[in-house]
């Protein structure tokens, strides 16, 4: 028995041996081939006898270098390193070799001008494409904090409950026992949003702000550009130093560049501080999207966000340095039991007792899953304009090297190997690729920049730096030399086969005779590449008619919004609910103004937060996860959604007044469940007040235009809430309104930042934006991949007519006549479209599938869109054979048959 | 005329092993890898790739030629591996330049100050 498995092992390893062995260079493979497997096996019979762990040890030896060396096999053949001692001069030979190989490609590339730019044209849009897409990811999640020290051992951390679905931010509490106890990070720091007014005395702008511990840069290892950053003292007695660090881009614009600004005074939300360094330039916050421009120590929350608390509030973000040598694992470890520690002690946030790390990136976890997955369908889109191109370009490439092919034969009887022969056409395809890539950084460049002027219906300022950096040009780099190779090697080949004698014996028509069918494949193949872009564009294009149908439940063709924050400019919550009841009160007297009222949460705008009420006094499960939106009275009315049952929130429900809600219908359905009857009169819990509900309100939409979710309204007068959105109905345009509502704000506080008035409906496009994106991406490189396609397939007809003039003008001669010929080409034509056809419309089928998730109100497999896109590629597909046909057509025998 | 043995040097160590390998007799494919490994104090061993690389190599540099068939050739499916006149003056080139190397006088001191 003990010798079985070793004899079934070596004889599946000198298969597996034989199977590789195959792999080598037909030349090489014939002569050593039958020599390589004996010498095989008489070597694992050495290893064999030494035991089973000789045997392991040299088959996975000589496996690895079996395929290293056949790699190099492969390269000698294009490149020999060395053939025998007189026909090349030994040394600097091989440069020489390479640099006349380029001078002649320069040449030959340079005598075929129209050849050549088209070429470079056609991969620039696929390297173009590709370069852009992987310079928005990059700048999304992979393009480390700028300015940054070592930053691969960065970590951003935050608590998860047991199951690791529901997240937590730290209190800072919290925050103080993980830097003090953790010894897998050499520090820990935390931050958090503040909405900051800075101004140098007059009217103020607001920028996102953070608030952040002393060692926020230090621990990033950030260099002030200009000042300094925080002391350790400065962030330890509340309110005791009022300083500010602000973003190289904040100084720039709004400081001019002036080093003597540091050390003096800047207003932050009202109040004096010391502007005392400026942040390294680029650098606009960690482990977030939204642009950070200013940064004040912990100790001025009482100020900025009088809200929170330094004690228990959980509100804190938290990152950390990986001590050297230790892995994300240990540090994951270490982190959990401490989060574990402090929720038993404190009895506080019993739920969240693990922790979760993410690393280096711009985006938390969730949201550049989020991110990578859409992104990940516009690369795939990007992926199939590069297919296209390179397939294309390896046409032209193929039947350049078939025209080529008695140039070829010449050089090889004047005695030129095929390896050198090769070697010259690779680096031809390799020369085009280079210039391709090069204009496509060139395309991914404008491209760029056209992406982040586009103009985002969203009132932060995101920081999006998608020029491309030197990650994206060595990947875009990397994409020509692997295309150049991929689509140059195998025309390269074929356009060197067979003996010298045949291929000088041969004429340029007979020849290129049986190549053709590979070239019809390369047409079916961007065909159908280019119908699955078409598709998907054609989805994307549905989705987003589809999307501004759906009815949201609400009207928002004459509502403008208002989003303000009063804590940013320093209101307490009293100052806070008399500017809005001011501002309510004196925009609703503008004229042109219907009705007035504000919101926490506009809908469609992702704003959305959600909460947990306890609903056991509806029997049914007791506690329920619901959204929530704080609004005033007369919420309803002005986005008109119609109150079913009960009454709206109205101006009785203030602080004094016992807590009301209006829920929405899906809520009322899912409450009234197990009893019945209506929910209104009702109480259910919130934290540890008993709420009553006093109405019902129709079913809107929430956060997207997915199912509507449970909602709760409660009055914003019995929550505080200092940042609100003021909802305007207008009588006409409601962009109109926005110098009143202007001047209503600076009339009632001149400190207060100006106004940003935005209508609802762009306010809400923000729901549509994937779609938007994907659908206009996707069409352009359909549109793209057509176009190429179809070149393709004008160019394949073309030279087939090219090919037969002879073989026609004798059918002409023999009485044919032209529409009969014409037939026969397009015939021809449309056979290779059906193909890609057929082909397409599977591939498409089996693609949109996975995009299914963007998609809004329409199938995967939407026949209209499958069914108009295939016809419009047949229809261009037609033209596009139609025009050599014509002049197959018009082919006169006698000329024809007199070309021999 | 023939290329001068020089214009071969430096020789790759293997390839100069598998030379002197041939230098004692012909061998096939199995006997040059055992008597390389023995040379080498295992050092080096080749996988069935690299060594016909190598042999190719040298086949068409003309410093080895096949060996014909003989009866001597136990194995009559293998090929046997000669060395051929230019083969033995270029690996005598080579070692000649390794003597001269290592009987430098800069070799000969670090080789008193490190040798272990």
């Amino acid at each position: 028995m003990g010798d079985m498995m070793p004899a079934t092992i070596s004889r599946a390893a000198r298969r597996a041996f034989a199977a590789l062995s195959r792999l080598y260079p037909t030349d090489f493979r014939r002569r050593f081939g039958d020599d390589m497997r004996s010498l095989f096996d008489d070597q694992l019979m050495d290893a064999e006898r030494a035991g089973r762990l000789s045997v392991a040890r040299f088959l996975l030896r000589t496996f690895a270098a079996t395929i290293a060396s056949i790699g190099t096999a492969w390269w000698e053949l294009v490149a020999p390193a060395r053939t025998s001692g007189y026909t090349l001069p030994r040394g600097d030979g091989m440069t020489m070799i390479i640099g006349s190989d380029i001078r002649y490609a320069a040449r030959s590339l340079r005598k075929q001008p129209l050849f050549t730019l088209v070429a470079i044209a056609v991969i620039a849009i696929g390297t173009g494409a590709v370069t852009t897409i992987a310079s928005a990811i990059n700048a999304m999640v992979l393009r480390p904090i700028p300015g940054a020290t070592d930053p691969d051992r960065l970590i951003a951390f935050d608590r998860r409950s047991a199951d690791g679905r529901e997240g937590a931010s730290a209190s800072y509490h919290l925050y103080e026992r993980l830097r003090d106890r953790a010894h897998t990070l050499t520090a820990v720091a935390a931050w958090s949003k503040a909405d900051m007014t800075l101004s140098t005395g007059g009217a103020g702008r607001t920028v996102t702000g953070n608030l952040v511990s002393e060692n926020y840069f230090a621990v990033l290892g950030l260099r002030p550009a200009a000042g300094r950053f925080f002391l350790r003292e400065e962030d330890d007695v509340p309110l005791a130093h009022p300083v500010v660090v602000v973003s190289y881009l904040y100084w720039t614009v709004n400081l001019g560049r002036d080093s003597s600004a540091i050390g003096k005074p800047l207003w932050v939300n009202g109040d004096q501080y010391t502007l005392i360094g400026v942040a390294p330039r680029d650098f606009h916050g960690v482990f977030s999207p939204i642009r950070v421009d200013a940064w004040a120590p912990f100790a001025m929350q009482p100020h900025l966000r009088p809200q929170r608390d330094l004690a228990d509030d959980p509100w804190l973000w938290l990152f950390g340095r990986l001590r050297a040598g230790v892995t994300r694992d240990a540090a994951r470890t270490e982190l959990t039991s401490i989060i574990a520690e402090h929720a038993a002690e404190t009895g506080l946030a019993r739920d969240y007792t693990k922790a979760r790390i993410w690393t280096g990136f711009s985006l938390p976890e969730d949201a550049h899953v989020m991110f990578l997955s859409f992104a990940g369908v516009l690369f795939g889109a990007a992926g199939l304009v590069l297919v296209i191109a390179c397939v294309n370009v390896a046409s032209m490439l193929s039947a350049r090297a078939m025209a080529r092919r008695r140039e070829m034969a010449v050089r090889a009887a004047l005695g030129a190997g095929r390896a050198r022969l090769v070697r010259q056409l690779l680096t031809e395809s390799i020369m085009l690729s280079g210039a391709g890539a090069v204009a496509g950084v060139g395309v991914a460049w404008i491209a760029s920049s056209l992406l982040e002027s586009l103009p985002l219906p969203v009132d932060q300022s995101l920081m999006l730096e998608l020029t491309p950096d030197p990650r994206v040009l060595a990947f875009a780099a990397l994409l020509s030399i692997v295309t150049g190779i991929v689509f140059g090697l195998a025309p390269a080949l074929r356009g060197t086969s067979a003996d010298v004698a045949t291929r000088l014996r041969q004429d340029s028509a007979a020849s290129a005779g049986g190549k053709r069918r590979a070239g019809n494949a390369l047409i079916v193949a961007q065909l159908a590449l280019a119908l699955t872009l078409l598709v998907t564009a054609g989805l994307f294009a549905r989705s987003l008619v589809a999307g501004t149908s759906i009815d949201p439940g609400f009207e928002m063709s004459h509502v403008a919004t208002l989003r303000m924050n009063t804590e940013s400019w320093g209101y307490t919550p009293e100052q806070g609910r008399a500017f809005y009841r001011e501002l309510r009160t004196r925009a609703a007297a503008l004229p042109g103004v219907d009705a007035v009222s504000s919101t926490t949460v506009v809908p469609l705008t992702a704003q959305g937060s959600s909460t947990r009420i306890d609903a056991s006094a509806f029997g049914g499960s007791a506690k329920l996860v619901v959204s929530m939106s704080n609004v005033d009275p007369g919420y309803f009315t002005v986005l008109g959604i119609p109150i079913e049952r009960g009454r709206a929130i109205d101006a009785t429900d203030d602080e004094r007044a016992a807590p009301v809600a209006v829920i929405n219908e899906t809520l009322e359905r899912r409450l009234v469940a197990s009893s019945g009857g209506t929910a209104v009169g009702r109480t259910f819990g919130l934290g540890s007040r008993r709420v009553t509900v006093v109405g019902v309100a129709h079913d809107a939409k929430y956060d997207d235009l997915a199912a509507t979710p449970p909602v709760v309204f409660l009055p914003l007068a019995q929550q505080w809430m200092p940042m609100q959105t003021i909802l305007v109905r207008a009588a006409s345009s409601p962009s109109a309104l926005a110098p009143a509502l202007d001047r209503v704000v600076s009339e009632i506080d001149p400190r207060a930042p100006h106004a940003l008035v935005v209508p609802m409906e762009a306010a809400t496009s923000v729901a549509l934006l994937p779609q938007r994106v994907a659908g206009g991406f996707t069409a352009v490189l359909g549109a793209i991949g057509l176009l190429l396609a179809s070149v393709g397939l004008y160019g394949t007809i073309a030279y087939s007519v090219g090919r037969r003039t002879r073989e026609i003008g004798i059918r002409v001669a023999l009485g044919a006549h032209s529409g009969k010929v014409l037939a026969m080409i397009l015939r021809e034509g449309m056979m290779l479209a059906s193909l890609g056809l057929v082909i397409g419309l599977g591939l498409a089928a089996a693609v949109t599938r996975l995009v299914s998730r963007y998609l809004v109100g329409v199938s995967a497999l939407d026949a209209l869109t499958f069914g108009s896109m295939a016809a419009l590629l047949a229809f261009v597909a037609l033209a596009a054979s139609y025009i050599p046909a014509r002049r197959a057509a018009a082919i006169d025998p006698v000329r024809a048959l007199k070309m021999e | 005329m023939p290329p001068a043995p020089t214009s071969f040097l430096p020789l790759k160590p293997v390839e100069l092993h598998l030379l002197l390998a041939l230098a004692d007799g012909d061998l096939h494919g199995y006997g040059l890898t055992l008597a390389i490994a023995e040379r080498s104090d295992g050092l080096i061993r080749l996988a069935p790739g690299n060594l016909y690389q190598v042999l190719k190599r040298l086949l068409a540099d003309g410093l080895v030629a096949e060996a014909p068939r003989s009866a001597s050739n136990d194995d009559s499916r293998r090929l046997l591996y000669r060395l051929t006149a230019l083969g033995g003056r270029v690996a005598a080139a080579e070692l000649e330049r390794l003597r001269a190397l290592t009987s430098s006088a800069t070799a000969k001191a670090l080789q008193r100050k490190w040798a272990t």
